[in-house]
């Protein structure tokens, strides 16, 4: 049963799973949220008081990033390589054994952050073995992946597989390198240590989140609206350009620091070229979506990828903008950041893979979706909810930056007072995505148990638009 | 022609009264000498490249097809030499040689003219040679219909016709990103311009 | 039609491969052959060994960072203090050595991080700098006040309380951060040591510098009473001298000399040049160590602000 070789079983596994795992990690989020407004809400209840910020934001951040998204993403890669590539998965039994691996494996992530075994560096906070295992488990994905494509009947690569391919090649190569070649003492040092840490802090989104996204959306666009993507050619000058201009860019997260300053020159001049991968997809988008729009009012999951064009198009137009000197110094250290990473991983990507998911499921488990009622909450408010939530962390971190750009550094305090309001809202938004996904897994669990089977529907659309 | 001639003025007097105008503001400039004009070029030479690139590739609208056609190489030049010329006048004046007193910082202006240079040229050229040996340049576009049969059929929706009007919908994500995009803009713009003058050196 | 590699998947791959060894080899490891990125310099914190005054480092420091790293503090707290006029206050106070040479208030440099691993450079500042910030706050009783209950020491932090550590680790934490300054800079005598009871102490102790100053409000301004009243408020001096004024000591909780002074009898034998040198500089314990009063001259209360606390004080005087 676990090592099922069911077609499209190790898909339908990760997705199921995946959306545990983004319910568990929204949580801790939620939580590091509140614990902000009420910072003594865990003091002195036993137990419970060990969970300060500090252990629960790498918890959220960690779970996000590997349990939720990179879960959805091997679900993603499972579901739409074999269709690209006009064959089947080439091991099922493989993939539900990566399944299984990776369950364990962020079970391992949850219990050494909560146990306060954090390594000091953003995003790469596991200890060591854990990184071995991460290595493993896309190891585990990705020779599935590579062996599907070597045994395509389809010759010609669409674009999707392009950047799922592209994905799958270096972010192995992301990983081990920015953690350091996997060594368990951590051989670098100093400042060196940072630079390391950002390269790999900001290209697992470039190479791993953006890419297979982004190929995604070129899978999903076609097939919602009918009609093919509007400049095929366009798509892989994005591909290409997205592949080198991601990879120089970490050290914007050090501008104005303690880092050489060719170095940040160099990452500054990527980001802002960075905006050419970004408008080649929206180019696309619109074209694509050309005559079709009447569809946005039918389909949730339309909805969603709209959404995310929105989203990934503010991403990659503030992205640049606050690597510039003159924006970072005003922006960076606030709260403007973390809106920003909340607007590629959660806006972007994660609505991309709500889209994917509704999509994807219902063919993998023959299954309608249960309630087009809830779907259409989940969108609904995931978006409030998460427009509520950037644009307060916005102004809140604008605020902050003035705050200390005009000298008040010296009376910090007043940046801290200042952002309480904005810390509510921020709650509040977040609160409204976090119930916005229960309503999502009780439609998911629903369709699982209780769908109407889709035979008969697929055939006869079949049949209608032959 | 008349329309494009008047653009281009356009665009060229806007570039210009922007270079005239800044200058004062970024002499002052808060990161310590060096200034955003790099900014500027660079968003410049991204307009003018892309809108080449949709030329060269076909994909402008239909009226200015012959003009991207002609044109859309030099558009792309033009945006590349925007951006290493631009490159170059950034470096030469805004680099402080040991602002700051941070030797550390290795401030040399020829190291930064050199890595810049390097960089764009790397950049863009790695980019068109390896576009050029995919043959993105003059490739055909059958995959993309290949992809509808394959896989799973279309969604039902995908054989829904567009009810007249529908199309406006259009304006909808076109206008929640223009007014996303200038709302943090002006943000940005406010936090940095309310400051008092002594909040910059 | 030259689409060989659009068809073949493995010189694709290659390609996305070789995009990405450029950027390797440009941010990752040209960075790692420029040796000045590795050399410390006097300024940097070393957590074992000796001292630059070569006493032995304490093994509470190594400790305490570890206790930083687990507990997440670096999620809310940079270390890093930019090239911006943004960051001048959290830059080290300037100060000249015996040699003549410089040191202190300047951006932080890459040396400054030599024996660091890992760099806890931090992304965010919900909270302040604290690269040096055992200059601003240089008493371990203080830290550790504030650690088991921020809000006791800054009403409107929003910090975790960390009073469920072990004293132990809350000790190594405090020890940690105390660590955090410039190290080049010799930990000289804010003040002098004023005696178990700073009550005795004279003019007699005070610096040069602080016998000629004088108060520029005149005794009893109601204006300069109603800002140091906000002042005490903001500053949350009471939570050590009491909330009626009348400082501690053994019998309510503190436990080692200097005791928080009780501000009537404060006001009553102390000149006003003496409060101010106080309030301004802190004092030290016995054993040169900082004591729970920190020198507010260099947490952001300006010149004027101290002296109305001095008026302030004075004006408690035989009440």
């Amino acid at each position: 049963m676990v090592f099922s070789r069911a077609e499209g079983s190790a898909a339908r596994n990760f997705f199921y799973t995946a959306v545990i795992w983004m319910a568990i990690g929204m949580s801790f989020g939620l939580f590091a949220a509140f614990l902000l407004m009420f910072p003594d809400m865990v003091k002195a209840v036993p137990i419970l008081e060990y969970f300060t910020f500090g252990r629960v934001r790498p918890i959220h951040t960690n779970l996000v990033m590997f349990g939720w998204l990179s879960g959805a993403y091997f679900a993603t890669l499972f579901y739409m390589i074999p269709r690209l590539a006009g064959t089947k998965l080439w091991s099922e039994r493989l993939g539900n054994v990566a399944v299984v691996f990776h369950n364990l494996l962020m079970t391992s992530y949850t219990l050494a952050l909560l146990f306060g075994f954090n390594m000091g560096r953003e995003y790469a906070e596991q200890p060591w073995i854990n990184k071995i295992g991460t290595v493993v488990m896309f190891l585990l994905v990705f020779a599935n992946v590579l062996m599907t494509l070597a045994n395509r009947k389809e010759k010609e690569l669409y674009v999707s597989a392009w950047y799922m391919l592209g994905a799958v090649v270096t972010t192995p190569v992301v990983y081990i390198v920015g953690n350091q070649f996997l060594f368990p003492t951590n051989p670098i040092t100093g400042v060196n240590d940072a630079v390391a840490n950002w390269f790999y802090g900001h290209n697992v989104l470039g190479y791993w989140f953006t890419p297979v996204g982004i190929g995604a959306v070129y899978y999903l666009l076609p097939k919602m609206t009918g009609n093919p993507v509007w400049s095929h050619r366009l798509s892989m000058i994005g591909f290409w350009v997205i592949f080198f201009v991601y990879g120089p860019t970490g050290a914007h997260h050090l501008v104005n620091g303690p880092v050489p300053y060719w170095l940040q020159t160099v990452a500054i001049a990527f980001s802002v070229t960075l905006i050419v991968p970004v408008w080649t997809v929206l180019t696309n988008f619109y074209g694509t979506m050309n005559g079709k729009w009447g569809v946005l009012k039918e389909s949730v999951p339309l909805k969603f990828t709209v959404s995310a064009m929105v989203f990934y198009f503010i991403t990659c137009f503030q992205g640049p903008m606050q690597a510039l000197r003159s924006v970072s110094a005003i922006t960076h250290f606030t709260n403007w950041v973390v809106g920003h990473a909340h607007l590629a991983l959660l806006g972007t990507f994660s609505f991309i893979m709500f889209a994917t998911i509704y999509y994807a499921l219902p063919r993998l488990i023959n299954r309608e979706i249960w309630s087009t009622k809830l779907m259409e909450w989940h969108f609904w408010l995931s978006l409030i909810g998460f427009t509520l939530f950037f644009v307060s962390l916005t102004i809140g971190g604008l605020v902050q930056g003035s705050h200390w750009a005009m000298n008040e550094s010296n009376a910090f305090i007043q940046s801290v007072i200042a952002m309480k309001p904005y810390h509510v809202v921020r709650a509040i938004g977040g609160t409204m995505i976090l119930s916005a996904q229960f309503l999502f897994i009780f439609n998911i669990f629903k369709t699982a148990t209780a769908g109407k089977t889709m035979a008969t529907v697929e055939v006869s659309t079949a049949a209608a638009g032959a | 022609m008349e329309r494009v001639k008047l653009f281009i003025q356009t665009l060229t007097i806007t570039f210009i009264t922007l270079v005239v105008l800044q200058t004062p503001a970024h002499a002052t400039h808060m990161s310590g000498g060096e200034n955003d004009l790099m900014g500027l070029y660079g968003g410049i030479a991204l307009v003018l490249g892309f809108a080449g690139l949709l030329g060269m590739l076909e994909l402008l609208p239909r009226i200015l097809r012959p003009f991207g056609l002609r044109w859309g190489r030099w558009l792309l030049g033009g945006g590349l030499l925007v951006l290493v010329a631009g490159g170059y006048h950034v470096t030469t004046i805004g680099t402080v040689e040991e602002a700051l007193g941070d030797e550390a910082f290795g401030r040399l202006a020829t190291q930064q003219i050199m890595g810049t240079l390097a960089v764009f040229i790397a950049f863009w050229g790695a980019v068109y040679y390896l576009a050029k040996r995919a043959g993105v340049l003059d490739m055909g576009e059958s995959v993309k219909y290949q992809v509808m049969r394959n896989g799973d059929p279309p969604d039902r929706t995908a054989s829904r016709k567009d009810r007249p009007g529908e199309q406006r919908l259009m304006w909808v994500p076109f206008a929640a990103m223009g007014g996303l995009a200038l709302f943090f803009t002006a943000g940005v713009l406010i936090a940095l311009y309310r400051l008092p003058p002594g909040a910059r050196p | 039609m030259g689409n060989k590699l659009e068809k073949n998947a493995a010189l694709l791959g290659l390609g996305a491969f070789l995009l990405l060894s450029f950027a390797v080899i440009l941010t990752v490891a040209l960075p790692l052959m420029q040796e000045d990125l590795y050399a410390a310099s006097s300024s940097a914190p070393r957590y074992e060994g000796l001292d630059n005054d070569a006493k032995e480092i304490s093994s509470q420091v190594a400790l305490g960072r570890e206790i930083y790293i687990r507990e997440g503090c670096f999620y809310c707290h940079t270390q890093q203090v930019r090239t911006l006029d943004n960051d001048n206050a959290f830059r080290a106070p300037a100060a000249t050595l015996k040699d003549g040479t410089q040191v202190g208030d300047r951006p932080t440099r890459p040396s400054d991080y030599g024996y660091d691993n890992p760099a806890l450079l931090g992304s965010e500042r919900t909270g302040p700098d604290l690269k040096y910030v055992a200059h601003r706050w240089p008493s371990k009783d203080w830290h550790i006040a504030h650690l088991i209950d921020p809000r006791s020491t800054e009403p409107n932090s929003i910090m975790p309380a960390f009073g469920h550590l072990p004293a132990n680790e809350l000790d190594a934490l405090a020890e940690y951060l105390l660590s955090l300054r410039d190290w080049a800079i010799p930990i000289k005598s804010f003040a002098k040591y004023p005696g178990p009871n700073i009550l005795d102490a004279t003019d007699e102790l005070l610096p040069d510098e602080y016998k000629t100053v004088e108060n520029p409000f005149t005794p009893g301004d109601a204006d300069a009473i109603a800002r140091a009243e906000k002042l005490i408020q903001d500053k949350g001096c009471l939570a050590c001298h009491g909330t009626d004024m009348k400082g501690k000591d053994t019998s309510n909780g503190w436990a080692n000399p200097p005791f928080p002074t009780n501000w009537y009898d404060a006001g009553e034998k102390h000149s006003e040049q003496f409060i101010y040198w106080i309030i301004s500089e802190g004092t030290l314990k016995e054993d040169g160590t900082p004591s729970g009063m920190p020198a507010w001259r260099t947490l952001g209360v300006s010149d004027e602000d101290r002296w109305a606390l001095v008026t302030y004080i004075k004006n408690l005087a035989g009440k």
